[in-house]
């Protein structure tokens, strides 16, 4: 857990000071900006965690904040900081793909809660990511028969009916899909399918994520 | 179906009843000085109660005013042949239930509030009794009672005294409803209106009984006190002292009191009626204009009080809670240090746990503070945005008057009635205007132009207000909508941010940029505009 971070975007000090203090005596480690635009200047793709952003602030308010985040691929999972009653801003916060909100003034048992969920949406992600990566580097190992036997596979169809459709013999199928099997570090034909599954799953999804997206 | 008539025809009864009784005991009283051979009396306050008594109970009545009539017939002893009695009376009775009938279609009956309605009202008197006193005078002549060379005098006095009768004692009847109210306001202004009765008596005393006011030569002074309480009491108030002063006529008939010819009488006295009726008439119309008036700026007033005070809570509250997040998280964090520490004072803790609490409980003060102002009611009504921005630029007349700008509203014809609180409108739409005045008072006085334009884009109204004013300056453009911000010296910089409030919560929005034909500021209102 040590390695992520809370990063505070808050334009007032005192809230600023106040809040990292509580986060840090929480265990968590916290990383304040007085803006927005402090905070895209020296924002750095490997920084894992959360943004905890208030919503009004001089300048870029948090709605901006998450408007530069999108256009920039950038995925930390935001929550976002309100003023009891703003209805409208919060939602459209939510909207926008905040994932929690904190009222202020905040309770410190649901901020831990809060940001702890929104740091474990960010591990999840980052291992999907990571996984995929994986995947896609292993499937990159295939010849092309190899790949089009495993979508044939993918697809339901029988080693006959592969055999037809790619106009090859069965015992030629079955070579190749050992080779794949073995490429692929799959032991069952169920993993291999789960595989095929996740790796058309990982190219038609996110198309604009930036440095994870695979182009086939 | 029989037995509702029946039963309509005994509610109908008690009125009949008192009107027949009230008729004659009217007629008996205002017996005076009769001429010609059908005695024709110079005051006919009876026919002011026939009219009355249709309007009320319904023209199709008229059968029983002939009765009336007859029954008055037969209780004098008259000499004339009955025959033609019946025929005058049937004659009187169908023109008095057509009056009722076009007085009500007119409607006139409840309400001569107006001065147009009382000024209809007068002139169909007039014509009804002109046709009455013709025709009740031209059946004698027919028959040889009048000569045709008295006919004329005979038809002058006859539809003068019920020309008199109506126009006094009607509208007094007809509003009868609104004596409760008056007698109310009377026990509260007895000294003025004892002082009002004791002028009449005065006027009375020296028009009448003066020897030097001989000849009526001061009649005209009547109509000092008429006015007086026609300006105090309006219509009602008017009519009764006209009342008084015909009773006082009457008893000066009957005293035998030196008098000159009644006919100078009646037309003096059906002057005064006019009078009364037309200005009582214009005085409460003009009364409850301003009533609306009055109430309108007090509504006006009042949600802009609220919509002030909603929005100083709204900053206050907001200012208010950045220190106390910090407190709170401050004092959670010394409980942390607190509960690290081996030897602490349990009440440390406790203290500050208590201490979170307090602030808690202000942020939660300012909360409540905070809904109160924001849920304020918000009407739901047709709001016909031509009427109002008409309204608003004509409470501006003044102010552009005295800036030396002009204002043009264009509304385009296929801007839809929007629903929403057209009190809170009218407050984003006045500021918006009282702003533009502001900027262009600041420009050269040629050409200080606002333009209002009112237009629909497929399913929002948009409203924008532009002025030749300087625009906005660049360094508050970004916080215009910000409370407390204002570029006017005196501007306590919350019209802005009240009217943004205002069309947030009406789901619409306002914004501003430059005005590409005046040059100074353009903002625009937009507002939804619901499917029907």
């Amino acid at each position: 857990m040590s390695e992520h971070t809370v990063f505070l975007v808050d334009d007032d000090a005192s809230i600023r000071d106040a809040l990292s203090l509580l986060i840090s005596l929480k265990g968590l480690r916290s990383s304040v900006f007085a803006s927005a635009e402090d905070f895209l200047a020296v924002y750095n793709p490997s920084w894992r965690g959360c943004l905890l952003t208030d919503l009004k602030m001089q300048g870029m308010s948090g709605l901006d904040l998450q408007e530069a985040l999108r256009e920039r691929g950038i995925q930390l999972p935001v929550v976002v900081l309100t003023a009891h009653g703003d209805v409208n801003t919060t939602r459209a916060a939510l909207k926008n793909g905040a994932v929690d909100f904190l009222e202020k003034p905040v309770n410190d048992e649901v901020l831990v809660d809060v940001l702890m969920n929104a740091i474990r949406i960010d591990e999840e992600r980052h291992r999907t990511h990571a996984q995929q990566a994986q995947t896609t580097a292993r499937l990159a190992r295939l010849t092309t028969r190899e790949r089009e036997v495993l979508d044939a596979l993918a697809d339901g169809l029988s080693h006959k009916e592969i055999a037809e459709k790619l106009s090859i013999s069965a015992r030629t199928v079955e070579v190749y899909k050992a080779r794949m099997m073995d490429k692929l570090q799959c032991g069952t034909l169920a993993d291999v399918v789960r595989l095929a599954i996740e790796a058309r799953a990982a190219t038609s999804d996110r198309p604009h994520t930036g440095p994870k997206a695979t182009p086939q | 179906m029989a037995v509702e008539t029946g039963r309509r025809g005994w509610r109908l009864f008690l009125p009949v009843a008192v009107y027949v009784l009230l008729y004659l005991a009217l007629a008996w009283l205002s017996y005076a000085r009769p001429a010609l051979k059908p005695e024709i009396t110079p005051w006919n306050p009876q026919t002011g109660l026939t009219v009355a008594f249709l309007l009320v109970y319904g023209p199709r009545l008229w059968p029983v005013t002939i009765a009336a009539l007859l029954a008055e017939v037969l209780i004098s002893s008259s000499e004339v042949a009955l025959p033609l009695s019946v025929a005058a009376c049937v004659w009187i009775g169908v023109i008095y239930g057509a009056l009722a009938t076009v007085l009500r279609r007119l409607d006139l009956a409840g309400s001569l509030l107006s001065a147009r309605a009382a000024g209809r009202f007068a002139v169909a008197t007039v014509v009804a009794s002109s046709v009455v006193a013709t025709g009740y005078v031209g059946i004698f002549v027919a028959a040889g009672d009048v000569s045709t060379a008295d006919a004329l005098r005979g038809i002058a006095r006859y539809s003068l005294s019920d020309m008199n009768g109506i126009l006094m004692l009607t509208p007094l009847l007809v509003l009868a409803e609104r004596w409760r109210e008056s007698f109310g306001v009377l026990r509260n202004r007895w000294r003025e209106a004892a002082a009002q009765g004791a002028s009449v008596l005065v006027t009375l005393i020296v028009v009448f009984y003066l020897p030097a006011a001989d000849q009526l030569r001061f009649f005209y002074l009547l109509f000092v006190p008429i006015i007086w309480i026609a300006l105090r009491w309006r219509i009602n108030g008017a009519l009764v002292a006209v009342l008084t002063i015909e009773v006082g006529l009457i008893i000066a008939a009957r005293a035998e009191i030196h008098t000159p010819r009644f006919l100078d009488l009646q037309v003096l006295l059906l002057t005064l009626s006019l009078t009364a009726l037309l200005l009582g008439a214009v005085v409460a119309e003009s009364a409850a204009i301003l009533h609306r008036l009055r109430e309108r700026d007090a509504e006006l007033a009042r949600a802009t009080r609220f919509a002030v005070a909603g929005e100083l809570t709204s900053a206050l509250a907001h200012e208010l809670n950045q220190p106390i997040t910090a407190l709170v998280s401050y004092l959670r964090a010394s409980d942390i240090l607190a509960s690290r520490q081996a030897n602490t004072d349990p009440q440390l803790r406790a203290t500050l746990q208590k201490s979170v609490n307090e602030a808690m409980r202000a942020s939660d003060v300012l909360r409540k503070l905070r809904d109160f102002y924001r849920g304020g009611t918000v009407k739901r009504e047709q709001v016909d945005f031509a009427a109002l921005s008409t309204r608003v630029a004509a409470s501006f007349q003044e102010n552009l008057r005295l800036a030396s700008a002009t204002l043009v509203s264009t509304i385009d014809s296929s801007v839809p009635p929007v629903e929403g609180d057209a009190t809170q409108l009218e407050i984003v739409l006045h500021n918006l205007i009282a702003n533009a005045i502001d900027a262009v008072s600041r420009g050269p006085a040629a050409h200080r132009r606002i333009e209002l334009h009112a237009t629909r884009s497929e399913d929002e109204l948009i409203l924008s207000v532009e002025d030749s004013g300087p625009g906005i300056p660049a360094e508050v453009s970004r916080e215009i909508f910000e409370p407390f911000v204002t570029t006017r010296p005196g501007g306590m910089g919350l019209g802005l941010a009240i009217s943004r409030t205002l069309a947030q919560a009406r789901g619409g929005d306002l914004s501003f940029g430059r005005s590409s034909t005046l040059g100074g500021a353009c903002f625009k209102l937009r507002l939804p505009i619901e499917a029907p």
